[in-house]
């Protein structure tokens, strides 16, 4: 719109104001405020009603507009993010621009926030005053499609980056699937069983794992990190790195080079209870079945290529990189168990005391223990064993106040193990409450019960090496009882937390994501958004969104799938243009705009002069103060539009609209 | 470390135990430590007790105790766990934050006193045991102590330790090494080695039963492994064990005879001081530490 015509054609502006039920109107005379309203300049009508969000309400603003021929409206209820949409709409609909709605809200900055009736008022009608004025300066902004990359790609191969990239796939979208590790599976190809069937993970996990590596629409790139990422929704630029394997493809996986290896080392695969070498596969059923060269334990000996029957091994192999076009991204890089060390009452360093990570793995057949249940320290049968709650978790000390959530169940489920296969061993479970809501789960806990697990709510307050024998004192109150225990344990079993995988902070970066304060990645809304991230085009998958079990993983990564897929399958972004514009004539090419555009929205032309990537832009106006010429000016955000709101805001304030 | 220090009485040690506190001058003046009387100085107050009760009322107390020492311009010493927590904890409070330092000090003009909380609240076996630490401290003492002991830190030394960070309250190391490198004498380990003596929070005076119950597994502990002595660094620890032994032996038929040595009292006889005050303890009064030539 010119401004000829703007200072031509008056404003015939509609305010409404919604009750929200009680939620506003409770606080806010929603009346005198509609009342208000129409004193305005350029308003022609004003009304208030209960929900302006029901079908009610929008059928009440769309006869308003026809019959009293509004070319504007301003609804004073909640956020923007919640329901300008919902308006926008609603007058779209009647064939008007959607940016000519403007959003008031009273709820959140009013109503919410005070107890005070009278206050509440006042400050609605300066609201409503100030969003009147700038529903005045508005202008009209497109609505634009902008073409797509049709490839996704899932970051992490944990169980719910497998399933992201196999729902992907399935619905005919390329994807490649990014693995920092040497294979793909993840946290639940090292568990022993899952509950609450007591099922073998490899088992359930296998034919997915088959599937993924075999799915002609999906790409594995194992050894390999996210190291930069450019662009925008719709069309990234994802750089990723791949460190040598020094194994060719063509590796049959025979297994010569590692019985011909000198060096042993621990399989960090096994925590501690399995050794490898360092020409090693992590298990025996990892994929790609491929072996892999360790170069950093390596002595550079050269049996493994004289043993090698295809020559496969290759120590030319160079660190790779490759840049892939995506349109959409899903983070899936799960979580890591929290280490106990920093706990120093529980004395983690003692070899008897372990994480329920650790004993997921003693207890799996394929590793050093052949699965029995040892004492680390002598390899002895436990007599009593105690299994240490929350460690980690609900534990402001250290940080973590929220409840893992995953841990009771697990807990349970390896107590239940240990009294199935050592029904004279005594095991001890201590909690500060048993969590095992849903389905199956309490009756998981209720059988637990009676196989004779001694469960104890109380925290231990300290776990010490016994200085007089080889036991271990776990310090205990039993709260129900008000009886302190003092339980001389063989082994002590810890389970820890999940916390946000080491190194998530500077991919997080890279992406762009905001954390949460915990340091997971932050969803879009906890109810209603929890896949999708804080950056359009990035959808997050199982654990890095918080705690989650293999279930809800799972399920969390079919909808990060079905969100990353839908523009995909679209096949084009929509995108609304109140984003930034520069004015030529007044843009100098300093620049300065774009070392302050937060996201890289903005790029220099083939002119010379800065470019605004309309699909990237955020319209967050952190370049507008930045520019020293006033050149650059967001739509729907200029300085005008602006000054108009805040000079409503101060005269409705002075002429009694305030109490202050 | 300060050359001058304001030592704080507290109550117990004049009053149960004044062996304590001429053996801790003793050790100050060895050491060239000017000690600066606290006048009118009064009870700390105790850190558990008084401040569940009134807590607004125990800072006040506190500081105005602080301010005394702030009067002398010497920083606090204390020997003892309880009043180290309180002034210790009262100080750092009124450190950080303006506000409760303004309502403090506007009821202390009553009474005449201004708080700054710009100094430091120590005790002894900090200054001792970090201070001046284990290698410089055998450049003051005449003699090793022949003593194979054990160590109970108490409860107020170390912890919290987000605010007091001397040592890690569940794995110290602070007078181990002190005693072994500083003193040469023999520690053993012993089960219960970081409970509570039973004392504190006032259990001793309101649950008499329930604190000997502790005092009789702690004791207990330390029957099953042969120390010869046991070393603390607090007054109420010391009368609670000292005493407390007796009454065990009395109520429950127990034999328990276990000495009980303040670290004051073990660095003063390691100066030099031959009566260290034992006779006048409850248990072991017969108690003598053996030298060995340095
Ligand atoms: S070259 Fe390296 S990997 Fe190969 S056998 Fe020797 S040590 Fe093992
Ligand atoms: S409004 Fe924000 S996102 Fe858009 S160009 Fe300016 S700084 Fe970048």
């Amino acid at each position: 719109m010119s401004k000829k015509e703007d200072t031509k054609k008056k404003p015939r502006i509609g305010v409404f104001v919604c009750h929200c039920g009680e939620n506003i109107a409770a606080m806010v005379d929603v009346k005198s405020v509609a009342e208000y309203a129409r004193t305005l300049p350029n308003v022609e009508f004003s009304t208030d009603y209960m929900f302006m969000c029901s079908k009610q309400g929008i059928q009440l603003i769309q006869d308003a507009v026809k019959e009293h021929n509004l070319d504007r409206t301003v609804v004073a209820s909640c956020s923007h993010e919640q329901h300008w949409p919902t308006f926008a709409k609603a007058i779209s609909d009647l064939g008007m621009n959607p940016h000519m709605h403007t959003q008031v809200n009273i709820r959140e900055w009013d109503s919410w926030v005070t107890d005070d009736r009278e206050a509440a008022t006042a400050k609605a009608k300066r609201m409503v005053a100030a969003g009147v004025a700038r529903a005045a300066q508005k202008e009209e902004v497109g609505t634009e499609k902008l073409p797509i990359t049709k490839r996704s790609m899932v970051i992490g191969g944990g169980v719910a980056g497998l399933r992201a990239a196999m729902d992907l796939a399935e619905l005919g979208i390329p994807v490649v699937l990014v693995e920092k590790e040497t294979s793909i599976g993840g946290h639940m190809t090292m568990l022993n069983k899952t509950f609450p069937t007591d099922e073998c993970p490899m088992c359930t996990l296998s034919p997915l794992l088959n599937g993924v590596m075999s799915h002609p629409n999906i790409e594995v790139l194992t050894l390999s990190e996210v190291t930069n990422l450019e662009g925008s929704m719709g069309n990234f630029e994802v750089e990723v790195t791949t460190k040598p394997r020094y194994v060719h493809d063509n590796c049959t996986s025979c297994g010569r080079c590692a019985e011909v290896c000198p060096v042993e080392v621990k399989n960090e695969w096994d925590h501690g209870f399995g050794m490898r070498k360092a020409a090693y596969k992590p298990f025996p059923q990892a994929l790609p079945s491929v072996f892999t060269i360790d170069m950093r334990h390596c002595i550079d000996c050269g049996s493994c290529v004289i043993a090698c029957p295809v020559e496969a091994i290759d120590f030319s192999m160079k660190k790779e990189k490759r840049t892939f076009k995506v349109g959409t991204i899903v983070v899936a890089t799960g979580y890591e168990e929290y280490d106990p060390t920093e706990i120093t009452a529980y004395h983690y360093e003692h070899p008897d005391v372990i994480t329920q990570m650790q004993a997921e793995r003693m207890f799996s057949p394929t590793t050093l223990t052949k699965g029995k249940i040892v004492r680390p320290s002598n390899g002895q049968v436990p007599k009593t064993v105690v299994v240490v709650q929350c460690v980690g978790s609900r534990n402001d000390q250290v940080g973590n106040e929220y409840c893992t959530g995953v841990c009771c169940m697990y807990g349970i489920k390896n107590s239940r193990f240990i009294k199935e296969h050592l029904p004279d061993t005594e095991v001890f479970f201590c909690y500060i409450d048993i969590r095992t809501p849903g389905l199956h789960y309490e009756e998981y806990y209720k059988r637990a019960q009676k196989t004779g697990i001694r469960f104890i709510r109380g925290r231990p307050s300290s776990i010490e090496p016994d200085p007089l024998s080889d036991k271990l004192i776990v310090d205990v109150e039993d709260t129900l009882t008000h009886t302190p225990y003092e339980i001389m344990a063989d082994l002590v079993i810890l389970s820890a937390g999940m916390v946000p995988p080491k190194g998530f902070g500077k991919l997080g970066g890279k992406l762009g994501l905001l954390r949460a304060k915990e340091g997971f990645a932050k969803e879009y809304h906890i109810k209603m958004g929890p896949v999708k991230s804080s950056r359009d085009g990035i959808f997050l998958a199982g654990a890095i969104q918080g705690p989650k079990d293999i279930t809800q993983s799972v399920g969390h990564a079919g909808g990060a799938a079905s969100a990353a897929a839908q523009p995909l399958v679209r096949g084009y972004l929509e995108k609304r243009m109140d984003t930034a514009v520069i004015d030529k004539d007044l843009c100098t090419s300093c620049m300065a705009c774009i070392a302050t555009c937060p996201i890289g929205a903005i790029v220099v032309g083939e002119a010379g002069q800065p470019v605004v990537n309309d699909a990237a832009c955020k319209s967050c106006g952190a370049c507008v103060p930045a520019c020293p010429t006033g050149a650059i000016q967001i739509r729907n955000f200029r300085d005008r539009q602006l000054n108009a709101e805040v000079s409503a805001l101060l005269s409705a304030a002075k002429a009694g609209g305030s109490n202050e | 470390m300060s050359t001058e220090y304001s030592f704080f009485l507290g109550c117990i040690m004049p009053n149960r135990y004044p062996a304590i506190e001429s053996t801790t001058r003793f050790v100050l003046d060895k050491l060239g430590i000017e000690v600066k009387e606290m006048e009118k100085a009064g009870c700390c107050p105790a850190p558990g007790v008084f401040r569940s009760f009134n807590k607004p009322d125990w800072m006040v107390a506190a500081a105005r105790n602080i301010a005394i020492a702030e009067s002398n311009g010497a920083d606090i010493l204390t020997v003892c766990n309880g009043c180290f927590g309180t002034l210790f904890e009262v100080n750092h409070a009124l450190k950080h934050d303006d506000e409760l330092k303004k309502k403090v000090n506007a009821r202390l003009k009553d009474l005449g006193y201004h708080v700054e909380a710009s100094g430091e609240v120590k005790h002894i076996a900090q200054v001792l045991g970090f201070d001046i630490g284990p290698t410089e401290i055998r450049d003051y003492i005449k003699r090793e102590v022949a003593l194979t002991g054990v160590i109970h830190y108490g409860c107020h030394f170390l912890r919290p330790f987000t605010l007091k960070q001397i040592d890690d309250p569940e794995d110290p190391t602070i007078l181990e090494d002190y005693f072994i490198d500083g003193l040469g004498i023999e520690l053993l380990d012993y089960r219960r080695k970081h409970a509570c003596c039973g004392a504190g929070g006032g259990v001793r005076a309101a649950h008499i039963e329930a604190s000997m119950d502790m005092l009789y597994e702690k004791m207990a502990a330390v029957k099953q492994v042969p120390a010869q002595a046991l070393l603390d660094i607090c007054p109420f620890c010391h009368l609670q064990f000292d005493g407390g032994q007796q009454t065990l032996n009395k109520q429950r038929g127990t034999d328990f005879d276990i000495p009980i040595i303040h670290i004051s009292q073990i660095t003063a006889f390691a100066m030099g001081m031959d009566d260290i005050g034992m006779k006048y303890q409850a248990t072991a009064p017969d108690f003598k530490l053996e030298g060995r030539p340095l």
